[in-house]
């Protein structure tokens, strides 16, 4: 098989990635007071600040999206995190395609992600496919760059993805429905209802998309243009189905029980380079993942909280091509499991000092059939304990905090025998690993409108059961393989004013990172690749991200994000170079303008991206230009009804836009979308603020 | 001054990487003759770039002349990651580049950076391993992929497993030769190799490979008459696997054929692995195992390339282990007899790959992609002994050597 098709099937696969949910006490909350699910008249012209702070360490160098952000411009979570200061998200196709998030220029499988405060494990590698995340039931996306804060885990090398699902607090419905380019539907749908001790909430998506969008044929030919063409895409159609469950029981006034379940079914065309497309070969992926969390308050001591969750999970993954149109015909169905369990106990200890205690242990392996051969593969394993301690200081009255933590952990991995197919020696092999990190940061809110920051972390990733071993052949594995380190540095600020007509908020940042020990996929020939510690890395750039109210009608949020990533591995072909993929500046722009007529607001908006021109490869040969991409639309509200409906253009210049080499996007798309509210204005207590930096600004609308 | 500090924070805010590439590289020297043009294929097997050296003498004429990066489409690059050179040289000098990736075959001429391009897909991923010019308006091009899902017209040549024929001159399409009835288990892949042209016939390893790849059967050596393009010899070599390339000694009237065994049996692999000859000259000529693989001091696998001088003096490699940290190996061995002999180590695992012999200066090159002193490494051989001489960079701060061709 020849390397040509890796990067898709390893996009794909690191899109199988396994992800654990559980509802659990957010860490600044009470069981009784859990933020809740804003109901119609927030939602639609809600009182949000601009740059909401980030919950759990206000040291950290943070972006946050409410949902109601997501909903109110109907953005998935892709579209959201990609306009966002130092967030990047790839794509291989169009609309509801695979899509990994990049933090700082590290890559997917650096980011550790947190559903409801429990860990996503990530056993074989597998990155979340953040197309799998239903943007109609997420309460608040919180994505912490370069850090994972103390009642998380440990620290990751690249950040941390903290996702909240809305809590089922309100009783009602809501069902919205779209339709757009090439085939492209969504409907979603959720339900809540609740009494004085049981609350309930569902909801249900279903995504459908033909991607048979047209691109340029060059017949591989690209110095003969006699033989190019317009071809339309094909094997590129996908359908998603999902849901979410949760449910919360208030035991009495110190505990609470919750469940979450969580699902995502995906199936669809795997379409091949744009050169050589397929027509059969396709991917299936199943992931049902369940948590169940005992939350308490005023435990052991006043004040005090604890978390304790058990969650399991399950992903399957299936990628057929029998005809071996992507090259090798392959087969195989690859099973992962995990079980895990976390405790986490946050208490004041004396005057200015509290501790976040945690420990946590996992389980899990991974399992392969080969369909062509009725074949099992090896199975991997890996067994983890965690601790981790956190000492933040909090002198209420100077405004300063501190915050200390380290971590440690201990991994024990092994495969289960040393048979092999194809093309790879396998041995039963014991991978030990021990990990720490740790973490020095202080913020100080100097005056009311601002607050420094800094801090040094020491981040690490274990490598995974797929690095140390390898895959059914194409990729062979070794176990000798060290864990990746990585020490950053940062500074920022964040600022506030606000006036009569007009309020502003900024964050910038600073950072500065050395990634050493870094494992990376390495050619050992064409049909063969191995992972490695070949490489270390020196990323540093500036984050700034901006939003400001003008008139109380004028909404503008932008960012800007400067990115030096350069390869420090001392091999000659690529030392100094830029590291792939990581384009070394992009901006984005967002303008909303309310205008109320009666019972109906209208809201047109226009969105801008610009980003640099970059490498698509490590030896800096192949370089893709800067583009641009403008968007814009109109969402018309009927606030009586809580009916809504929006037209969006993107891409509408049809800027050529290239990710990856042999898997052009869709240019110009069309989208529009209906939906309806149904919810009881009841007494449902509203969510309190979580964070003291949260406050609320002035009623956008009059 | 204020504008001044405007513009810089603009270009700061809006730096890209990509306006400080290069192109394609400059020449150093002069293009040299027909026949002394060493081409020097670079690649991670993420991208590639094309040098060219001076054959006889090593000199390097021009780094990264052209590249993965000298066109992008959204579709295609100029160069994918898996590229080879063609082993048969063309009588006008230009360079023969067979883009696995793409299943291109592409003529760059060294004067003028013309690129005249023929695509060998029929439409889909064909995997071409070799080019053989026959005449001006003839040349085979060696498919070793099948096409599962082929048409019916069979006047479109999209079966695939098969010897293509084509016109250089235009790209026409004007036959093919069906390599599948050739492979040594029935309804095996024939999955032809790099061809050696020796007089009017060409010579063609056969991997016999299953479909998926599980199994793979003994090889097969198979001659086609270049006037009829009908397959008129075969030899069989049931002792190794998965020959992929030769070496032609005129003077002996031998081809030396390296066999790595299978890769999909592991556990056997170092059973079929070797050096085979053969005879081609002989009717009834089968092959000798002139050396198993065991022999190059206890490999159970050897390299793919080989390379030999007149009076059999040949080089292969075996490969190192990551696991272990084992380097390549580079090893000396006579057809006449005698025990290989190491006469070098690369640079690390999977570090050596290509090898191309230049008979005048009874050198042998030998690419080394992460050698620090140079990646193309040249061994002197003699009858009494083997000296390395000084590496040449063939490509400065950029991909090292994995293939050469003469041209």
């Amino acid at each position: 098989m020849s390397l040509r098709v890796r990067p898709l099937l390893l996009c794909l696969f690191a899109c199988a990635s396994h992800a654990a949910l559980a509802a659990d006490l957010p860490d600044q909350a009470t069981p009784s007071t859990l933020p809740t699910w804003r109901l119609p008249a927030s939602r639609v012209h809600g009182r949000k600040p601009d740059l909401p702070a980030a919950e759990l360490d206000p040291t950290a160098a943070a972006n946050v999206l409410t949902g109601e952000d997501l909903r109110d411009h109907h953005l998935s979570i892709p579209e959201a995190l990609d306009a966002q200061a130092g967030l990047r998200v790839q794509q291989l196709s169009g609309f509801g395609a695979p899509a990994l998030l990049s933090i700082r220029g590290c890559s997917s499988e650096q980011v550790d992600v947190y559903i409801d405060d429990v860990p996503v494990l990530s056993l074989d590698g597998s990155p979340l496919d953040l197309a799998d995340l239903p943007s109609g039931q997420i309460e608040r996306l919180e994505i912490y760059r370069g850090m994972t804060p103390s009642a998380l885990g440990s620290q990751s090398v690249g950040g941390t993805l903290r996702l909240t699902l809305r809590q089922p607090n309100g009783v009602g419905g809501e069902v919205n429905g779209g339709t757009g380019s090439y085939g492209a539907r969504q409907t979603e749908a959720a339900v809540a209802w609740h009494s004085d001790a049981l609350r309930i909430s569902g909801g249900i998506r279903w995504v459908h998309a033909d991607g048979d969008f047209p691109f340029r044929f060059d017949n591989g030919t690209l110095y003969n243009t006699s033989d190019d063409a317009t071809r339309i895409r094909q094997n590129n159609a996908l359908d998603r189905l999902g849901g979410t469950l949760g449910a919360q029981w208030q035991i009495n006034k110190r505990w609470s029980l919750q469940g979450r379940w969580f699902g995502a079914g995906l199936k669809q065309g795997i379409p091949g380079p744009a050169l050589f497309e397929s027509t059969t070969a396709n991917l299936t992926r199943d992931r049902q993942l369940a948590a169940v969390s005992l939350l308490g308050q005023n435990i052991w001591r006043q004040d005090d909280r604890v978390r304790v969750s058990l969650q399991g999970n399950w992903l399957g993954t299936g990628v057929n091509d029998p005809h071996g149109e992507l090259g090798m015909p392959w087969q195989t169905t690859q099973a992962v499991r995990t079980m895990g369990l976390q405790t986490v106990w946050q208490t004041p200890i004396a005057g200015v000092l509290s501790a976040v205690t945690r420990l946590s242990a996992m389980a899990g392996d991974v399992a392969t059939h080969d369909g062509l051969t009725g074949t099992d593969q090896p199975t991997s394993s890996r067994q983890s304990l965690q601790a981790g301690l956190g000492l933040p200081l909090h002198w209420q009255e100077s405004g300063i905090q501190i915050v200390p933590s380290v971590s440690v952990e201990a991994q024990h991995s092994r495969r289960t025998t040393d048979e092999s197919y194809p093309f790879t020696t396998r041995e039963v092999t014991v991978a030990e690993n021990a990990l720490w990190t740790t973490r020095l940061a202080a913020a100080w809110q100097v005056l009311p409108w601002l607050a420094p920051r800094v801090a040094w972390t020491r981040g690490t990733r274990a490598p995974t059961l797929m690095e140390l071993y390898g895959n059914d052949g194409v990729i062979r594995g070794n176990a000798t393989l060290l864990p990746e380190t990585a020490m950053t540095w940062d500074v920022g600020a964040g600022a506030r004013y606000e006036a009569d007509q007009w309020t502003v908020a900024v964050d910038a940042s600073g950072f500065y990172k050395q990634v050493d020990d870094l494992i990376q996929l390495s050619s050992v020939n064409a049909h063969q690749a191995r992972f490695d510690n070949i490489a270390s890395a020196r990323l540093f750039g500036v984050e700034v991200q901006a939003s400001t109210r003008l008139f109380k009608q004028l909404r503008l949020v932008g960012q800007h994000t400067t990115l030096v990533a350069e390869d420090t591995s001392g091999r000659p072909a690529y030392d100094g170079k830029a590291l792939p993929m990581r384009p070394r500046t992009r901006w984005s722009l967002r303008a909303d303008w309310l205008k109320r007529a009666g019972v109906l607001a209208w809201r047109p908006f226009v969105t801008g991206q610009w980003q640099a021109g970059h490498f698509l490869d490590a030896a800096n040969l192949v370089a893709v230009p800067a583009h641009t991409l403008v968007g814009g639309g109109l969402r018309v509200e009927h606030k009586p009804w809580q009916v809504f409906l929006e037209l969006r253009v993107d891409n509408a210049l049809n800027a050529p836009v290239v990710d990856l080499v042999g898997y052009p996007l869709p240019g110009r798309t069309v989208w529009l979308q209906l939906g309806w509210h149904m919810w009881r204005d009841d007494e449902t207590p509203q969510p309190v603020e979580t964070q003291p930096q949260t406050h609320d600004i002035a009623e956008v609308a009059p | 001054m204020r504008w001044a500090l405007l513009a810089c924070l603009w270009a700061a805010a809006c730096a890209d990487d990509t306006r400080s590439a290069g192109g394609d590289g400059t020449y150093e020297a002069a293009v040299p003759a027909v026949g002394d043009r060493l081409a020097v294929l670079g690649s991670d097997y993420k991208s590639s770039a094309l040098s060219l050296l001076a054959a006889d003498s090593q000199q390097r004429v021009g780094a990264a002349l052209w590249h993965s990066g000298s066109l992008v489409s959204a579709a295609t690059t100029a160069l994918s990651g898996d590229v080879a050179l063609g082993q048969t040289a063309m009588s006008d000098g230009r360079i023969i580049v067979i883009d696995r990736g793409s299943a291109v075959v592409s003529f760059w001429d060294p004067l003028t950076r013309a690129i005249q391009q023929i695509p060998v897909s029929t439409g889909f991923y064909s995997n071409p391993q070799d080019a053989v010019p026959i005449d001006a308006h003839k040349m085979y091009v060696v498919r070793m992929k099948r096409n599962v899902q082929p048409t019916a017209d069979p006047g479109d040549f999209d079966e695939g497993d098969d010897v293509l024929i084509v016109d250089p001159s235009d790209g026409k399409l004007l036959g093919r030769i069906d390599l599948s009835p050739w492979a040594t288990l029935p309804g095996y892949v024939a999955a032809g190799s790099r061809a050696v042209r020796i007089a009017d016939r060409v010579w063609i390893p056969l991997q016999s490979l299953a479909a998926d790849f599980s199994h793979q059967g003994a090889t097969r050596f198979l001659a086609i008459e270049t006037k009829k393009d009908t397959v008129i010899q075969i030899v069989d070599a049931p002792s190794v696997k998965n020959c992929i390339e030769m070496a032609w000694l005129p003077d002996l009237q031998r081809l030396v054929a390296v066999c790595p065994g299978a890769y999909v049996d592991r556990a056997a692999q170092g059973d079929h692995a070797g050096i085979v000859v053969l005879a081609p000259g002989d009717v009834t000529s089968t092959t000798t195992l002139a050396f198993a693989a065991k022999d190059f001091g206890g490999a159970t696998t050897l390299g793919r390339d080989v390379a030999c001088l007149p009076g059999g003096h040949c080089l292969v490699a075996t490969p190192g282990e990551p696991d272990s940290g084992t380097h390549d190996r580079i090893w000396r061995f006579e057809l006449t007899g005698g025990a290989p002999v190491q006469i070098g180590e690369g640079s690390g695992p999977f570090a050596v790959s290509g090898m191309t012999a230049i008979a005048a200066s009874h050198r042998i090159l030998v690419g080394d992609r992460t050698n620090a002193a140079g990646d193309v490494r040249v061994f002197e051989l003699s009858a009494t002994g083997t000296v390395e001489k000084p590496a040449t960079t063939s490509n400065p701060g950029g991909l090292g050597a994995i293939d050469f061709g003469v041209f």
